[in-house]
């Protein structure tokens, strides 16, 4: 508890302040323009970041994603496009409710759910991440190769409805973080001759071209014009809110566990934890008829379950530096920019610097408030912005953002050839994010295992002879196993085979 | 291209295959049976079944659409120059940044983009949007975060 008073003047600072203002100011921008997403805002923040302090740095991530968080509920209720994945799952409740004339009960309802479920996250984070990180010291490297094991399996599978192409995206990211010199023999891998490659592939100019460049080219392709805002003014959204908080009270607490649990799961983000808040929130509700119809119960638990979430998945990537989705994959490469090496450690040897990120999930969760109505006054103008005009500037952002890293243009090929995979991946319906928790996880998981190999003298019985490391690797192998175990099952079920 | 998935597993059974031709001769570690060649060949040994059962998935459900489509926007000529421009701009900018610098690269890839995406009514918005982003950018990352962004043929200007 003193760390935490310790760490909140390196927040209260008024550099940091301003970081976290105008980091906010950009989140709700990229949430609330449709195709510019939590991740992507996360994305072209990290160039920037590069050059801060680590609190700075950390705090406009924190800040920046629950901004956009939110933002994506304001497309979602006015032009029935959801601003951000984490959005999509109530989209068509919050638009039928528009269609009511209730815009604003339903954005001012996203908003306070949002603040309370990012609250909830905080809170959560602050006291489960230390307790955790504890324990997680007694981890050998045994334990951390199932560990990032673990996190990749569950990446692969829940981010895809085809856990199959899930697993491929997430083998070729792991063949991107192999490429380089081998930091075990120093034998040059995949490097083709190229001095370049040797250093192997930085994430961030990667990160850039899967999330940013692709998403523009999918923008500037697009077959359909984006529509047009129908609600021409908005106008006092906390009326008839309090009610309305009051009476779904449980649904607030119900929407925000689910979203840090499910946040703090590796593999699962805000998105998830919002379609499945939604779909409890249904199961229970006393009038689950009224659901699609433009009723604000399920946006209750789902709005505030989205931002807890966001606090969720920075738990397993604060403690055993495994990313609970692709923003938390990317915290984990600016973690390791800023000499924090995420894992039980750097909370013994810079625990001021990670109660600093607790700190301003709190002061970013506050701040939601205001910037938050101000963004909900300005939508109409912030949903009239041109796409033709923000994709060739997000285009420069880019190449500028990616030059920044290394100073070369090879940098920039590196994010064009990386952009165009991701964008075919995802066309031929391969998720991107395990391909990026590969490359992130990659290095970690090559160098557990060889040092594994070296302490064991290459006996592979070694990772399950210490019980913990045979617990995480019994978990791990039996996800490998379960959908060929449900298959087996089904087909005793069905002799015709295929259901 | 939207292709089927037989033909998506037959290019990471392919991949596969090439890692391992490609690691033939990487050298194990002294005393060790695992070396630089081990991780790759073991991703390579997960993608080419992972790449096999998705082809044989594909295989069964041919019936269901075409072998490979291209993409919607192909159909359009004024989509498909659109996709090629950014493509363009991004190989342009890395050809000759370094020679022309980085304000007239920048000024010239993002007023074509512009212009060629918003139509030539807006040509003076256009340029107007072009002048300030570049200046915005060469301010803030050039001079507020120092990045050596390079000045090429205007290096006697440079501020």
């Amino acid at each position: 508890m003193e760390i935490f008073l310790e760490a909140i003047p390196l927040v209260f600072d008024p550099y940091v302040l301003t970081v976290i203002l105008l980091s906010g100011m950009f989140g709700l921008f990229m949430g609330a323009i449709p195709g510019l997403s939590a991740t992507m805002a996360t994305a072209l923040l990290v160039p920037v970041t590069f050059f801060m302090p680590p609190v700075p740095a950390l705090a406009a991530v924190v800040t920046a994603t629950a901004m956009a968080i939110f933002a994506g509920d304001l497309p979602g209720a006015l032009l029935r496009i959801p601003g951000t994945p984490a959005s999509a799952a109530y989209t068509d409740e919050a638009f039928a409710m528009t269609r009511k004339g209730k815009a604003e009960l339903v954005l001012g309802t996203g908003l306070v759910a949002a603040v309370i479920g990012g609250l909830f996250g905080a809170v959560v984070l602050t006291f489960t991440a230390p307790f955790l990180a504890k324990f997680a010291l007694k981890f050998s490297s045994f334990e951390y190769f199932w560990l990032a094991c673990l996190g990749l399996t569950c990446a692969a599978f829940i981010s895809s409805d085809s856990p199959g192409k899930g697993g491929l995206s997430l083998l070729i990211g792991l063949l991107i973080a192999t490429v380089g010199l081998d930091p075990m023999s120093g034998q040059p891998r995949f490097t083709f001759g190229s001095v370049e490659l040797m250093g192997g592939v930085n994430f961030i100019p990667a990160m850039i071209g899967m999330f940013a460049l692709a998403e523009v080219l999918r923008t500037v392709t697009a077959v359909r014009p984006p529509p047009k805002v129908e609600q021409s003014t908005i106008g006092n959204i906390f009326a008839g809110l309090g009610p309305v908080l009051l009476r779904y009270r449980k649904n607030l607490f119900r929407g925000s566990v689910i979203g840090v649990l499910v946040g703090a799961l590796p593999g699962a983000g805000s998105d998830i934890a919002a379609w499945i808040s939604y779909a409890v929130a249904k199961k229970f509700s006393k009038e689950p008829e009224k659901f699609g119809t433009g009723h604000v119960e399920g946006i209750v638990d789902s709005g505030a379950s989205n931002n807890a979430g966001l606090g969720g998945t920075w738990v397993p990537a604060l403690v055993f530096g495994i990313p609970g989705d692709s923003i938390t994959a990317i915290v984990i490469g600016v973690l390791y920019v800023k000499g924090m090496n995420p894992g039980p450690t750097v909370f013994l040897d810079q625990p001021e610097l990670i109660y600093a990120v607790f700190v301003s999930f709190f002061v970013a969760n506050i701040l939601l408030l205001p910037l938050g109505y101000a963004a909900i006054k300005s939508s109409k103008q912030l949903l009239r912005v041109p796409r033709n005009v923000l994709m060739p500037i997000i285009l420069m952002f880019c190449i500028v953002g990616t030059f920044a890293i290394n100073n070369t243009v090879f940098g920039i090929g590196i994010m064009l050839a990386l952009g165009l995979l991701a964008y075919l991946m995802e066309e031929n319906g391969f998720p991107i994010a395990p391909a990026i928790l590969g490359l992130v996880l990659g290095g970690l998981l090559e160098d557990s295992f060889m040092t594994s190999m070296i302490k064991s003298n290459g006996s592979m019985l070694a990772f399950f002879e210490r019980p913990l490391s045979a617990v995480l690797g019994a978990v791990t192998i039996l996800i490998w196993v379960s959908p060929f175990i449900v298959r087996l099952r089904r087909r005793g079920a069905s002799p015709a085979g295929d259901t | 291209m939207k292709v089927n998935d037989a033909i998506s597993g037959l290019l990471f059974v392919l991949l596969a295959g090439a890692i391992y031709y490609v690691t033939r001769n990487f050298p194990i570690m002294p005393g060790q049976d695992y070396g630089a060649a081990f991780f790759p060949r073991t991703i390579a040994t997960f993608m080419a079944i992972l790449g096999a059962l998705l082809m044989i998935r594909g295989i069964r459900e041919r019936e269901a659409g075409p072998v490979a489509e291209p993409f919607e926007w192909m159909r359009s000529p004024g989509l498909v120059a659109n996709f090629l421009l950014v493509v363009g701009a991004l190989i342009f900018y890395i050809a000759v940044s370094d020679r022309l610098g980085f304000v007239i690269t920048a000024f010239i890839t993002l007023y074509a983009l512009l212009f060629w995406l918003r139509g030539r009514r807006f040509w003076l918005s256009s340029l107007a949007i072009s002048v300030v982003s570049v200046i915005v950018l060469q301010q803030f990352f050039g001079q507020f975060l120092r990045v050596p962004l390079p000045w090429g043929v205007l290096e006697a200007y440079a501020w």
